[in-house]
């Protein structure tokens, strides 16, 4: 799945799912002004236009864009030619985490991460009771990172691993946010993520841990894959 | 839960499930006096803040098998949960803080823990684990809940923790004493410990006869051979000897 400029933009106004609120939509603007999706100066669309294509309320809008303005990845100007205006930041975090970070380097932490949610999938496999299952298929809502932390973590419990759990907790903080940034996720029409977790818990659940293995590490592996393809778009001139 | 109905002539295993027993008792003994102390402060204007009073009995339970103690309660007068909840020991003890704030990133749901919920919805006691803890210390840990009950409703859980690890050590004399593979498992058919290498701690129980008879709760010996002492009083605990 390629995650072009192009298609990493149109996945920044597409619609939100229902359990989502303004913060999800000051998640996702606030990563695409840091990640560069959306540049310096470039103005956003109307309060209504925004409404429309997050598929939330006028009120909602209003109140993500004040949290923008107060983390100043806003400025709005009054009167003709007025409107919410990108500002971005110096040293933005998140891009400037991204784009700091080497492909090596890259590769080489999800490498690890894949190799600790992988075995921690096998084993949940194995020592899963049907209590433990029921938890991990009661999903968390909320934006993409929050929804995946609590899947993984969840998984690590299942494996009764209080060391591959605190790994799961260590990744989360190093470079969760970014690789399940909301602005990098498949388009959900096509490819929803909770149906990649609903196939792993269904392999946990049959004792399957081969299966559990493998489609851990190819959901992991996807979204690594987005995450590279955005960082060549950042560093490219 | 179990009922201490039928047990036969001391069954391999009953002596380490009595010595189980107090050592679970002990620390529900612990729980309990906490509860007592909340109950007492949760005045009909009672708030958050007010919970400070009882740490120095919640840092004061801390020790011995016992490495994180204290009590959550449900949203007080302020609209704040209650949360005294200590890990470590004397004399530097560390308190839990947790976001319990739905849009927080690092949001702990308390309704999705089992030592909140089973007192909340059973309104008894209950043993949550083993089970990794990565709430709070990030142990393999077994959670020991009970409710705190204010005006007739639930109000909260006060309860205490203990790794995994430590009850192991100090149960691994008593398994040595059996002379025979055994293990100390939860109603689930979870191993808290065990003295072979097929039944070791984390481990579940897969045989559809012995899950049963755990869930059953009542001292026997199954046909071929494995005996099943259940532990004292509701405890959802039971040791299984191997002939």
């Amino acid at each position: 799945m390629g995650t072009d400029r192009a298609s990493a933009r149109s996945v920044v106004f597409a619609p939100l799912d229902p359990h989502s609120r303004a913060e999800t939509v000051v998640r996702r603007l606030s990563d695409a002004i840091t990640f560069g999706l959306l540049a310096d100066a470039e103005q956003l669309p109307s309060e209504s236009d925004l409404a429309a294509q997050f598929g939330v309320s006028r009120v909602t809008v209003r109140e993500a864009l004040v949290s923008l303005r107060h983390q100043n990845l806003l400025e709005t100007r009054r009167g003709r030619g007025g409107g919410s205006f990108v500002r971005a930041p110096a040293d933005s975090s998140l891009r400037a985490r991204l784009s700091e970070l080497s492909l090596p380097s890259l590769r080489d932490s999800t490498d690890h991460y894949v190799a600790i949610a992988g075995t921690a999938s096998r084993l949940a496999a194995l020592r899963a009771t049907p209590e433990d299952v029921k938890r991990i298929e009661d999903a968390a809502s909320g934006p993409p990172h929050r929804v995946e932390r609590t899947f993984h973590l969840d998984v690590a419990a299942a494996a009764q691993s209080a060391r591959l759990a605190r790994e799961e907790v260590r990744f989360g903080a190093e470079l969760g946010t970014l690789l399940w940034s909301p602005v990098i996720q498949p388009d959900q029409a096509t490819c929803d993520p909770r149906d990649e977790h609903r196939a792993i818990t269904a392999a946990i659940a049959d004792g399957d841990g081969d299966l559990a293995r493998r489609l851990t590490e190819e959901h992991i592996e996807r979204a690594v894959e987005r995450l590279v393809n955005l960082h060549l778009t950042l560093v490219e001139p | 839960m179990g009922q201490m109905t039928t047990r036969t002539s001391a069954p391999a295993g009953s002596a380490l499930a009595d010595h189980l027993t107090s050592l679970v008792e002990e620390t529900f003994g612990a729980a309990d006096h906490l509860r007592r102390q909340v109950e007492s402060l949760l005045g009909p204007h009672a708030v958050s803040a007010d919970l400070a009073a009882v740490r120095p009995e919640v840092t004061a339970t801390l020790g011995g098998l016992i490495t994180g103690a204290g009590v959550i309660t449900t949203p007080l007068a302020d609209g704040l949960h209650g949360l005294e909840w200590w890990m470590g020991r004397s004399p530097a003890p560390t308190r839990l803080a947790l976001d319990l704030d739905p849009d927080g990133d690092d949001f702990s749901d308390i309704g999705r823990q089992q030592w909140f919920t089973v007192p909340r919805d059973t309104g008894r006691r209950h043993v949550t684990g083993p089970y990794v803890d990565y709430v709070c210390a990030e142990q393999y840990t077994l959670t020991f809940t009970v409710p705190i009950v204010r005006d007739g409703t639930f109000a909260g859980v006060a309860g205490a923790d203990v790794f995994v690890g430590d009850i192991e050590r100090i149960l691994r004399p008593a398994m040595r004493a059996v002379g025979a593979p055994v293990a100390v498992v939860n109603k689930q058919g979870r191993i808290v410990a065990g003295n072979t290498a097929h039944h070791i701690t984390g481990s579940l129980i897969r045989e559809p006869h012995i899950r049963a008879a755990l869930l059953a709760g009542v001292a026997q010996t199954l046909p071929e051979g494995v005996t099943l002492a259940p532990c004292g009083g509701d405890l959802p605990l039971a040791v299984l000897t191997w002939p």
